[in-house]
């Protein structure tokens, strides 16, 4: 346990006594390692503990929030009479018990960080990756690879009388080449990830991973300038799915929804989206990346059906969410740490596979482009106006990938994209993404097999 | 400061019974951040953290680890985890940690730590009107869902096992609002912010007018048609766009030969008007910053001299490697390693007046979507969503959404066509320019 129970019982008596309709205690200790590769040395190893309690306290619709690092009674009183400085109220209320809920693992772990291998295996591990990409060829001159890992134990108390506890362990392998070629210089970048110890590293053959990342930066070595304008594109699977991300998923989350921010916000069981498209967001997923096994605010993860066939299905919905606007809560509470109250967020989202193959949406462009890796991107919710970058796409005529173009920004607005969806390929892939919004950064899964866009506007230099 | 102070001679000490030379970073911060939602309080956050980082060398190896707990077990499990942590990592004979200074070095001057007898009445009566001052402009307004005023208070303390200390304690107000208009089954939102080191620097009219302002004005606006257009940033966007390509400029990126420009010191990169220098304390800036994150009295450098390349931002790590001078612009947080960074930057002033620069046709960029995922330091080329207006002079022909800007960062420095004689700051005052006018950059549009 992180926090006695009895120091909890007091805050959140003390939470109560304040007036609070709701109080909350989140309690996090998070180990944290980095090891990184740089020009063929161990560049540098990292690591630290975070730990830090934070205190949400719900007065009708009103959040109110604090945090510090330091676990004793007087402080955690201290704060929550800080931020209730102008709530009166001499209610007396105090919670019954604890009931502490089991907390069911759905993500088994092999190789925590601290019980894994030695840091001499993933220092080798992470020299696989440098020397494959540098043997691709001789205009690779500078590679980088980390292995990140985290080790989050979390406890949460609530005045509803909620005890939950776990552990989530994540590990990331980022590896990036520079490529050089008469003054011209270009990148590549991997980062797959999983909720998971050091063992995922078995499903990543680091010869394959430093392969890809090195043909990547000079593919794009040779590449001509994108065209500009709007035109058809193939968005490939995997991190393709990051437009979906940005155009609709953001435009969900009761965080902006609750607000009327989102412009799908009374678009529910209406048609949003292409009949072709169908999409969920999923935190049960085994060990993948954007998975939990309970949300931060306790609750056990779920499987969320957001749009089926086109229609808008359901919203992602925390604990606020779900009193601001009546939907049920979907597991969907997260945040980034202790720091930040938690909001409605994606787990795993992907758009579900369809019916078409790549081959039949290449065939089916006379000329467009087709985006093979992509880059990240934002959304501004009021509007839907989103952005992506395709960091490796290729030209399409006449029904055939041509020659490979430089990176572009590709942008649009949630509600026109979706519609414009007309194609959806059999090839569904998941990739790991890191996700920053009102409560932070979060790993969060993106993913969708090949689609094609009829019209997109393409913000290439040519 | 004293208290936090006994910490890090706590951790040093400790490092000194394992034989290493070491350093030691602590950051404290408290926050007050509220949001207001149809004139209640949405958000009342109160925070207070610290976290505390030591770098320790042994054996000409680096190590470091960071902890946000200070009971003594913590540091000295923090202290071994470092020594452990440097057994693996390469030899770097470089890497000192040797200056030596027997005052304690204070930072701390009126300008960034006043005090403050505001009450927290008049902070929250402040946020409520982060909504209703926007919304009594026009009833068009349908919301401000996105408003914030924050205070925050930090401290940082270095020292080193040789006994040198600094500290700096720091005030911070700050705050912004947004408009979200809508009018005839159109929508439009902008934001805008305000920072100050009082809370009487903060202006409500200021970001109620500019957050309506432009979110009005954009409000219908349109896709120019393709084609290359001349253009102009507002600062603040200037500030992103180098912020984006800022490893250019590090002497790090160059040594880890991750810095397209490592071999191009003394070479024109950039048009023969375009100088520029970063002041780590200048008078005008938000930002003052006397010492770097390695204890050394900080100095104003020139990183452009009429278009050439002149230094790269320099650690004392960097500057033995490159051989030249330290530039003094190590960083390092709790939680890192060394590396440098830039603190205030200032883009000279050149002849032409504004009018002169903002003749003739050009697209003024005001907001810019995704410019980190579409910029590529290593390449130079970017490529992002933009909003802004078409204009002449100052007057707008055109309101323009729905388009991309795309160039190369490199060639964009040697198209420059105009820069006027008048410098502006942007909202946070750390990065300072006069109106540049950039040629013919791709607009993807209609």
């Amino acid at each position: 346990m992180l926090l006695d129970q009895n120091i909890a019982q007091m805050v959140l008596d003390h939470a109560l006594s304040r007036g609070a309709d709701f109080a909350e205690l989140f309690i996090e200790k998070t180990n944290i390692q980095r090891t990184t590769i740089l020009g063929q040395k161990v560049h540098e190893i990292q690591g630290g503990i975070d730990f830090g309690l934070g205190v949400r306290m719900i007065y009708g619709h009103r959040v109110l929030y604090g945090y510090t690092n330091i676990p004793t009674s007087e402080e955690l009183l201290k704060i929550v009479t800080l931020i209730s400085e102008r709530e009166k109220s001499d209610r007396k209320r105090n919670i019954k018990n604890f009931i502490l809920a089991p907390t069911t693992d759905i993500h088994p772990i092999i190789s925590p960080l601290g019980a894994g291998p030695d840091i001499d295996v993933k220092i080798a591990y992470l020299f696989e990756i440098d020397k494959a990409a540098r043997s691709v060829d001789g205009a690779v001159n500078q590679v980088t690879a980390l292995s990140l890992e985290k080790k989050q134990r979390i406890e949460i108390f609530n005045t509803e009388g909620l005890h939950s506890t776990d552990n989530r362990n994540y590990t990331r392998i980022v590896a990036s080449s520079v490529a050089e070629k008469e003054g011209e210089q270009s990148t590549g970048y991997e980062g797959p990830g999983a909720l998971a110890g050091f063992e995922f590293t078995k499903s990543i053959d680091p010869k394959e991973l430093g392969t890809m990342v090195a043909e990547q930066a000079l593919i794009k070595l040779d590449a001509a300038p994108c065209p500009a304008g709007k035109m058809p594109v193939i968005v490939d699977n995997g991190f393709g799915g990051v437009i979906f991300h940005e155009a609709c998923g953001h435009l969900l989350e009761t965080t902006s929804v609750q607000k009327k921010a989102s412009v799908f916000w009374d678009k529910l069981d209406q048609e949003i989206a292409n009949p072709v498209v169908s999409a969920v967001d999923d935190g049960t997923i085994t060990n993948q990346w954007g998975s939990i096994n309970i949300d931060d605010e306790g609750m056990p993860t779920q499987k969320t059906q957001l749009i089926k066939n086109g229609k808008l299905n359901s919203f992602l919905v925390d604990k606020i969410g779900a009193m601001r606007t009546g939907y049920e809560r979907t597991g969907s509470g997260r945040r980034q740490n202790y720091r930040f109250a938690p909001a409605s967020r994606m787990r795993n989202t992907y758009i579900e596979a369809g019916k078409d193959t790549f081959q039949d949406m290449i065939s089916s462009i006379d000329k467009g482009i087709y985006c093979k890796s992509m880059g990240g991107g934002s959304v501004q919710p009021g509007t839907g106006e989103f952005n992506f970058s395709a960091q490796e796409s290729y030209l399409i005529e006449n029904g055939k990938i041509t020659r490979p173009l430089k990176s572009a920004t590709l942008i649009g607005t949630g509600p026109e994209v979706l519609k414009q969806i007309s194609m959806v390929a059999d090839d569904l892939k998941l990739a790991a993404g890191m996700c920053g919004s009102v409560s932070g950064l979060i790993p969060t899964t993106v993913g969708q097999p090949a689609l094609k866009i009829d019209e997109i506007l393409v913000g290439g230099q040519a | 400061m004293e208290k936090y102070k006994s910490i890090v001679e706590e951790v040093l000490s400790i490092t000194k019974k394992k034989g290493v030379q070491a350093d030691c970073i602590l950051d404290t911060n408290s926050v007050l951040s509220l949001k207001s939602e149809d004139q209640e309080l949405a958000e009342h956050k109160v925070s207070s953290s610290l976290v505390l980082g030591v770098r320790v060398i042994k054996e000409n190896k680096i190590g470091t680890s960071y902890s946000e707990s200070w009971d003594k077990e913590s540091l000295n499990d923090m202290v071994n985890e470092a020594i452990d942590f440097s057994k693996y990592t390469k030899v770097e004979p470089l890497e000192k940690i040797d200056l030596k200074r027997a005052d304690f070095l204070d930072g701390t001057i009126s300008k960034i730590f006043q005090e403050d007898d505001t009450s927290l009445q008049e902070k929250i009566d402040f946020t409520y009107a982060l909504e209703s001052e926007v919304k009594k402009i026009d009833k068009s307004v349908k919301s401000t869902p996105y408003n914030n005023f924050s205070q925050n208070e930090g401290q940082r303390i270095y020292g080193n096992h040789l006994g040198t200390f600094c500290g700096q304690k720091s005030r911070t107000f700050s705050c912004y609002t947004s408009a979200l208009i809508e009018r005839d089954g159109q929508q439009s939102m902008h934001y805008h912010a305000n920072i100050g080191r009082q809370f009487k620097d903060l202006s409500l009219a200021d970001v109620a007018r500019e957050s309506y302002f432009h979110a009005d004005k954009l409000l219908g606006a349109k896709a120019i048609a393709t084609g290359d257009y001349d253009i102009i940033f507002t600062t603040d966007e200037l500030s992103d766009l180098f912020g984006c390509f800022s490893s250019l400029f590090s002497g790090k990126a160059a040594m880890n030969n991750l810095n397209p420009w490592k071999d191009k010191l003394g070479k024109q990169l950039a048009d023969s008007s375009f100088s520029m220098i970063d002041n780590p304390t200048l008078d005008s800036a938000y930002y003052y910053a006397p010492f770097d994150d390695e204890g050394h009295i900080t100095k104003e450098c020139t990183l452009f001299d009429k278009g050439k390349l002149n230094t790269f931002y320099h650690n004392s790590v960097t500057s033995k490697h490159f051989k030249t001078e330290n530039t003094f612009h190590g960083s390092r947080s709790p939680r890192g390693t060394l590396s440098v960074t830039g603190t205030n930057k200032i883009i000279q002033p050149c002849s032409s007046t504004d009018e002169m620069v903002k003749k003739d046709k050009y697209f003024e960029v005001i907001k810019m979507q995704g410019l980190h995922s579409g910029a590529d330091s290593i390449s130079g080329n970017f490529s992002f969503g933009a909003s802004g207006y078409l204009k002449e002079g100052d007057e707008i022909i055109q309101a323009v959404s729905g388009i991309t800007v795309s160039g190369n960062f490199f060639s964009l420095l040697k198209e420059i066509k105009d820069i006027g004689n008048v410098t502006h700051g942007t909202t946070s005052l750390d990065f300072f320019s006069p109106i540049i006018r950039f040629a013919g950059l791709r607009i993807a549009g209609a």
